[in-house]
């Protein structure tokens, strides 16, 4: 269920099968919802969080497999609207992936390097918290109205 | 997602309608790869009015292509970028190895 009101009280759950095409769902329903709400300025930032927060919990922490389950949830706390993934997998090293993610866009040459995803999450996040397993993701983006 | 694609000599101009994202990653590739294939078509220009977002599966798909268009002596453009999508390319720096040009 998605609620808006003046105060910003924006709130969508869900759990999908670790399919791509319910990432494409998730991101439509949440586009409308912000778009008509005062968060309208940044729905592009968070359409693109949520993509690659679910996109590497459905390739990396699910193998696309559909049998697998992703937890999603977007919320506003304090002045943060808030993503949460949690996926079903073993999680990974996040901490050596994140110092990694930098070489995939350095360079003179384009790298073949993958982790541009997670770049792209702690470009646009405010705050990126992973529990220390890797398989549950939170990220903060600040309102700043 | 829809692509509609016509030539003008050795260049490939693309139209993208819909966003460029993992779930039609398959057949995005799998289009612009005929479109490549071709040994006449040494310069693609993409057409991005259409396009509202694109994610990092997106990105390595215009990666690809750009890599198999230096093999060809060739080069790509993006056209009629959205500002937020722009911003994206410039963060990857792409915008270092090929023109990306606003709406």
């Amino acid at each position: 269920m998605i609620t808006t009101s003046n105060n910003i009280d924006v709130f969508f759950e869900t759990e999908i099968t670790a399919e791509l095409e319910n990432i494409d769902k998730i991101d439509e329903k949440v586009a409308t919802v912000l778009t008509l709400s005062k968060l309208k300025r940044i729905t592009f930032v968070i359409r693109l969080l949520l993509r690659e927060a679910l996109l590497n919990a459905v390739l990396h922490g699910s193998k696309r497999n559909a049998k697998n389950k992703i937890k999603f949830k977007l919320f506003v706390e304090d002045s943060y609207v808030c993503l949460k993934v949690v996926d079903a997998g073993k999680g990974f090293n996040w901490h050596q992936q994140l110092l990694d993610s930098f070489k995939a866009v350095q360079g003179d040459v384009i790298s073949k390097i993958g982790g541009r995803g997670l770049f792209l999450m702690k470009a646009y996040a405010d705050e990126i918290t992973y529990n220390q397993r890797g398989n549950s993701l939170l990220l903060k983006k600040s309102i700043n109205l | 997602m829809n692509i509609s694609v016509k030539t003008e000599g050795n260049k490939a101009i693309i139209f993208f309608e819909g966003n460029v994202v993992a779930s039609i990653a398959e057949d995005v590739k799998n289009a612009l790869n005929s479109i490549l294939a071709n040994d006449n078509i040494k310069n693609l220009e993409i057409d991005f009015s259409k396009v509202e977002i694109i994610d990092s599966v997106g990105i390595i798909i215009i990666i690809d292509c750009y890599n198999i268009l230096q093999q060809k002596e060739g080069t790509i453009a993006i056209k009629n970028v959205n500002d937020n999508i722009k911003r994206v390319f410039s963060l990857m720096n792409l915008d270092a190895h090929f023109a990306i040009d606003s709406v």
